[in-house]
């Protein structure tokens, strides 16, 4: 017999399994049918206080392990930024670790929060500085319920200013830049990693002095409210009934209404699904998956709610998918316009007769899809992780100071830790492959920790010709190649071009990772090795 | 007023009891293929049968009731896969969990176990590929129960087999699937 199969046979139901279910169905009581529906979660529930009273019988330090099993939503920066300091993966999928850069190391605590400057790394003209903050007591950052879910790419501190020799920039002008952002993955409820980037134009950043003030934590959250689903997940809702086939959709732009782009409107159904304890008449009539928009494969899920009454409508617009891992919403409204014949478009959130369409679409869902990079289908799998909740976050104030207080830090940009510029002439020819007409002759490379910039000059070709030459988007990123063979991509992040009349091209490269400059032996372009030591 | 007794419902010609007791090893594999340790199992299997004793569906056919069971066993898994603290504790390997229901680890000549290699597959492959190798359901019939795409599951088909052929050296595709 086929070893496969064999072995298969051999899986068995444990002896008395079968039974005892049995038993247990015929004895279930009418609270316990009712039950059912959420039955998986009030378990869990259980065994988690269980799990969490163990946690704090066994350790008198547990606090902060608790908080992490105590949330009901797994903690998560849904929108993480890039962390320049952190281990980065070449192209043969190698770790490598940045370990120049200069230490700070300042905390500063204030109101329960201490918050560390460790690092810098800067160049002549930008640097990034490394800051985390923790609580004190091992309290969590973020607020994690049954009716609110921080956002933690959104926490950040309220004010900030930036100083160099003793004078400030600005965060937004045309010679200066500045921004913090949040760069951990939230995995750690009392801990947070936040990175500022400087960019001055004019001022060179070699042994100045730098100031730092950061002024008051802020939360931002999503806040909710239970409608009673009476389903474990939208999978569950979706095995209610019948699917609709994608003849069901119509493209939006085909129908009598002028619709919101990127949906499809779905035909009235025939189904009676009522889901919700709170809004006992609305049912959803019809449901199923079906791309967004003709041009497009990927699938979303959707469906059509009856509200039931005027009153309902209100509130049911407010009905959101929630993924039940991360407490995120992912909700798109199917909008109707209708115009009053003169200038007033006004938008409905309902369809024009009266149900309300909503799709979920986990090419959103960083969960799914991370990085959000192009569409995925939206499968089964994925909407027994969601449910429908009523999002209260338009309602109410979703911020606030979380901890009140100033952080400010001053130190120097040691000249000696800098890391070393590799500014370099050079000549070597390339083919970009976009178009894989013209030849381009690099002329200079300069690299930092930080970024990478190439001049160059286009051959055999007229100054019209520079129409079909590749925009900045379309050149492919340069690789950093290190003394120990590491291949080092520069990045998407180009920016940069060509000036009409002229034939030559300067680009530059954002590094998603630093990189020790040190340690770099050349940069390789459309294939070839240009040298740089 | 007409109050159904559970205990009667028909399921294609079996009583509930039957019913159980045909499908209860097709359940147990789906959940083992998807759950970390065996209380996950458990609570699975239990879930699944009291949602077949609960359910207003109307069965087709017996072949109707054993794809519904596969499905909620399916998404029964996934609910609990899905919860947080679930990805966090684990209670028992992968081979603890075959040991307990049948699978030793190893063969008598010391050749690693194909069950122990499809278990170490991603989620998505394991079940394809016990559902159309072992239970024998057609790629549109198993798209159905997934409610996936017939291409997508093809292609699941198809990289699931490779992956396992690449991590099977010693058997040749026919020892194992023909």
């Amino acid at each position: 017999m086929k070893k496969f199969l064999y072995e298969f046979d051999n899986v068995k139901t444990p002896e008395g399994w079968a039974e005892e279910i049995i038993i247990k169905a015929e004895n279930m009581t009418s609270s316990e049918k009712r039950k059912l529906a959420i039955f998986n979660k009030k378990k869990i529930s259980l065994k988690l206080v269980v799990i969490i009273a163990a946690l704090f019988v066994l350790s008198s330090t547990s606090i902060f392990a608790a908080y992490k099993l105590n949330a009901k939503y797994k903690n998560e920066n849904t929108a993480q930024s890039l962390n320049h300091f952190d281990t980065g993966v070449d192209a043969d999928g190698n770790a490598y670790t940045y370990d120049g850069g200069q230490k700070i190391d300042q905390t500063l605590a204030v109101d329960n929060l201490d918050v560390t400057c460790a690092k810098m790394s800067a160049d002549s003209h930008s640097a990034y500085i490394q800051f985390s903050v923790s609580t004190k007591d091992g309290s969590s950052l973020v607020e994690n319920s049954d009716t609110k879910v921080s956002i933690a790419a959104r926490q950040k501190f309220e004010n900030i200013n930036v100083k160099i020799d003793g004078v400030e920039i600005l965060p937004r002008a045309v010679d200066s830049y500045y921004h913090i952002q949040r760069v951990d993955d939230a995995s750690q409820p009392d801990k947070a990693e936040l990175e500022l980037y400087i960019e001055t134009e004019k001022i060179d950043l070699t042994g100045k002095s730098i100031s730092v003030s950061l002024e008051n934590y802020q939360d931002e959250w999503y806040e909710y409210q239970d409608i009673g689903f009476r389903y474990s997940s939208i999978a569950e809702l979706a095995m209610q009934g019948t699917l609709a086939s994608e003849d069901e959709f119509l493209p939006s732009d085909k129908i009598k209404y002028s619709f919101d782009a990127g949906m499809r409107l779905l035909n009235a159904g025939t189904k009676k699904i009522y889901f919700s304890d709170k809004y006992p008449e609305a049912y959803i009539d019809n449901m199923g998956f079906a791309p967004r928009d003709l041009s497009d494969k990927d699938k979303c899920f959707y469906i059509t709610i009856v509200p039931g009454s005027e009153e309902n409508t209100k509130a049911l617009q407010k009905l959101v998918f929630q993924n039940m891992t991360t407490g995120m919403p992912n909700t798109q409204k199917l909008m109707s316009q209708k115009s009053d014949g003169q200038k007033w478009v006004m938008s409905e959130e309902t369809l024009p007769d009266g149900r309300i369409e909503i799709a979920l679409d986990v090419s959103a869902d960083d969960m799914y899809n991370p990085g959000g990079r192009g569409n995925i289908d939206t499968t089964m799998e994925n909407i027994s992780n969601y449910t429908l909740i009523y999002n209260k976050s338009y309602e109410v104030e979703t911020k606030n100071i979380r901890y009140t207080g100033k952080w400010a830090f001053d130190f120097n940009v040691n000249a000696n830790k800098m890391d070393t510029e590799i500014s370099k002439d050079v000549d070597s020819k390339v083919t970009e492959t976009k178009t894989n007409l013209h030849t381009i002759t690099v002329n200079h490379v300069d690299l930092t920790s930080l970024q990478l910039k190439i001049n160059a000059t286009i051959l055999n070709m007229d100054t019209w010709e520079f129409e079909s030459f590749p925009v900045a988007g379309e050149i492919s990123s340069p690789y950093i190649i290190m003394k120990d063979g590491t291949r080092i991509s520069a990045g998407i992040k180009v920016e940069g071009g060509y000036q009409k009349g002229e034939k030559t091209v300067a680009y530059g490269w954002m590094l998603p990772s630093l990189v020790d400059t040190t340690k770099v032996e050349a940069i390789e372009w459309y294939g070839v090795r240009i040298y740089l030591q | 007023m007409n109050i159904r007794n559970d205990n009667e419902r028909d399921f294609v010609g079996l009583t509930y009891d039957q019913a159980v007791i045909k499908y209860s090893d097709t359940v147990t594999r789906i959940c083992v293929l998807r759950c970390g340790n065996e209380e996950d199992v458990k609570d699975c299997y239990q879930n699944v049968f009291l949602k077949l004793y609960l359910s207003k569906v109307t069965f087709e056919s017996r072949e109707h009731v054993k794809a519904w069971l596969i499905q909620v066993a399916i998404h029964e898994c996934s609910d609990l896969h899905r919860q947080y603290w679930k990805k966090n504790v684990v209670l028992s390997s992968d081979n603890t969990l075959l040991e307990i229901f049948g699978i030793v680890k190893g063969t008598e000549d010391n050749s690693d176990s194909v069950l122990e290699i499809v278990m170490s597959l991603p989620m998505k492959y394991r079940q394809v590929i016990y559902l159309y190798y072992y239970e024998e359901y057609k790629t549109n019939e198993i798209a159905q129960i997934l409610k996936i795409n017939e291409s997508t599951l093809k292609s699941q088909l198809a990289r699931g087999r490779k992956i396992l052929k690449s991590k099977l050296g010693g058997f040749s595709n026919e020892e194992i699937f023909i």
